[in-house]
């Protein structure tokens, strides 16, 4: 494998770790977060630096998906706890893939001395 | 070479290996650090544990249930249910444990395999045994602490099989309940023995590394990552929970068996103390054994390397480069030119000849392959047209 | 007259040449291409490339296991630091650098080894000083 699928390996880690991350705070919140609901930080950001944030209350489907799941296996409460583990889970691979993909070295069966001039 | 195991095994772990390779560069093949594996869940452990500790409260006081009933159980569950992320930490903790089991037993097999563990390795190989046992018991008292109902069971299951031992078993029960039966000093007991051997696991990894040159005890981050993110899709997929909590006054009789750690409760469960003790002991000594020399016969000696003493410039070259710590620098004999002196210690040294790689004055050799025998074969060689 | 020689200074884990050998260590399939066998390729000392190339070799091929898997846990990569002149004792400066090849190879990999080998042999024996 050459340089270019190193990058371009490199480019879909780092993006899929963004994104991930970014459905962070839905799931710190509950799963189900409405913008009043936000953290003042993230509030701040979204009104003062115009930054467009995914609208997170429009993922609710997700969020009943998941907690039917983690109440079948037993979990009480706190559900957006679990669900910030399993993104920050997913993050972290695909930031691995990423890290991977900028520090692997190719060519490691066979190494061909540097001519000295 | 792998002379005591199966070729066609080795060769089917080299290809692994090496398709492993094919995508994950030799850099980020995991196959390479499988010791640092279960030395990266150890920290883990260490972390996830202390966050834990913070809220712990290790007493049975269950006596009198009341709305303000603190005790193992209710702490726990307020870790669970209450505390921010709580469940999260106690689920990474509890899979650190079983993912660190899994890498020890895979980091054995690879050892084993690849004829890594006897001759001047079999030092590694009975303190990994060690270790391993230290780790089983450790994750143990880590499912008494939880106190819900299994916990209950383990607990008499192990206090009733303590005490089968002749002579020092009734001794081992009271050390083991801190008392003759379960009261609120035995949690603190357990607790004491849960922390306090992890730690002394620091000492025997110390043992483990000791005769090794730069061992290698951290994956690159990569690696890291992937290990932790393994934990974290598990605390998601499978949450841990407790059972019903433990009351002193009941006899629960059965229990959902994880088979990481309670695999010898199995056992317990299904044959006599004493053929359970005779097992457990046994096993233990039999895996010890393994690294026997007179199981060999096949296998080719070590022939340590030895210094030429009028060569020898004291340069240090070879003893840091000593995979194994073999080589020890010494002062130099009076009437030398130099100031210090290489030496070999036999017991350490496996032969394989890197320092003579490393000595730019041939003043070392293996005994059974000169440097000047090499050379002179390759001039012999190269020169015949 | 037959052509110059070239020396494989091979780890016995390495690459397991011994089906492709004659008795005497040469590589049937590559006329002119000598193994010799060390316990680990930690053991090579650059001094011995140099002897090989002085004493009139056309190249000398290296051969480790695979970087990351010594038996002896660091020999390949040692012999690969001093090499590149990464470690001490490395290479003369004088030393043709074209004419020395290194591969990492594990033991099942004989194909890959000869492959190799036939290719650095044609190339080492045009070489012109």
């Amino acid at each position: 494998m050459g340089k270019g699928i190193n990058s371009i390996l490199a480019i879909v880690g780092g993006v899929l770790c963004v994104l991930i991350t970014l459905a962070m705070p839905w799931a710190e919140l509950g799963m189900d977060a409405s913008f009043q609901n936000w953290p003042e930080w993230l509030k701040w950001l979204s009104i003062n630096l115009n930054v467009p944030l995914p609208d997170y209350a429009h993922m609710s489907n997700y969020a009943s998906e998941w907690t039917a799941h983690l109440k079948k296996a037993g979990a009480e409460s706190r559900y957006g706890d679990y669900a910030y583990a399993l993104l920050m889970g997913l993050a972290m691979f695909a930031s691995a893939i990423g890290i991977a993909a900028v520090g692997r070295e190719e060519g490691e069966e066979k190494t061909v001395l540097p001519v000295k001039k | 070479m792998y002379s005591s195991i199966p070729k066609g095994m080795t060769d089917l772990t080299l290809a692994i290996e090496k398709a492993v390779n094919a995508v994950l560069t030799n850099k980020y093949n995991p196959f390479y650090y499988h010791g640092a594996l279960p030395q990266f869940y150890l920290w883990v452990l260490f972390l996830s544990g202390l966050l834990l500790f913070a809220y712990y409260i290790p007493t049975i006081d269950n006596a009198y249930f009341s709305e303000n009933l603190v005790n193992a159980w209710t702490s726990v569950d307020y870790i669970t249910d209450t505390l921010p992320y709580g469940a999260v930490v106690r689920a990474i903790h509890r899979y650190a444990g079983d993912a660190m089991v899994i890498t020890i037993v895979l980091h054995a097999l690879r050892v084993w395999i690849t004829d890594r563990y006897r001759q001047y390795r079999w030092f590694q190989w009975v303190s990994g045994i060690v270790l391993f046992l230290m780790v089983m018991f450790i994750g143990q008292t880590g499912y008494y602490l939880v106190w819900d109902e299994r916990s209950l069971i383990l607990t008499r299951m192990t206090s009733t099989a303590l005490e089968a031992i002749p002579f020092i078993g009734p001794g081992l029960k009271t050390w083991f309940l801190n008392g003759g039966a379960i009261t609120n000093l035995t949690l603190s007991n357990f607790l004491f023995i849960h922390i306090g051997f992890s730690f002394s696991l620091l000492f025997g990894l110390w043992l483990h590394y000791v005769r090794m040159t730069r061992p290698v005890i951290t994956p690159p981050p990569a690696i890291n990552y992937m290990l932790v993110a393994v934990l974290l899709v598990f605390v998601f997929l499978v949450p841990v929970t407790s059972g019903k909590m433990a009351d002193i006054n009941t006899q629960p009789t059965s229990f959902e068996i994880d088979w990481f750690f309670l695999w010898p409760y199995y056992l317990l469960a299904h044959v006599d103390i004493t053929t359970y003790w005779v097992l457990i002991i046994g096993g233990s000594v039999a895996l010890c054994l393994i690294p026997l020399p007179s199981l060999y016969k096949a296998a080719h000696p070590v022939e340590p390397a030895e210094v030429v003493l009028n060569k020898c410039t004291g340069c240090s070259m070879c003893a840091a480069d000593c995979p194994y710590q073999a080589i020890e620098m010494v002062p130099a004999p009076s009437g030398s030119r130099f100031k210090k002196l290489a030496t070999v210690k036999a017991y350490r040294c496996s032969g394989c000849g890197v320092c003579v790689g490393a000595c730019a004055f041939d003043a070392i050799d293996l005994p059974n392959l000169l440097d000047t025998d090499v050379t002179a074969k390759i001039k012999a060689l190269a020169e015949a047209q | 007259m037959s052509e110059k020689k070239v020396i494989t200074l091979i780890c016995e884990r390495a690459a397991d040449l011994d089906s492709a050998c004659s008795a005497s260590g040469e590589v049937k399939d590559v006329e002119g291409l000598h193994v010799v066998k060390l316990p680990c390729s930690g053991m090579i000392q650059p001094l011995m490339i140099e002897a090989a190339l002085k004493a009139g070799a056309a190249g000398v091929i290296v051969t480790g296991c695979q970087i990351g898997d010594c038996y002896y846990r660091e020999g390949n990569r040692m012999i690969r630091e001093r090499l590149l002149g990464e470690r001490t004792p490395g290479l003369k400066k004088n030393v043709d650098r074209r004419r020395i090849l290194a591969l990492w190879l594990s033991r099942p990999q004989k194909e890959r080894f000869l492959s190799e080998a036939k290719e650095f042999v044609n190339y080492v024996r045009k070489l012109t000083d």
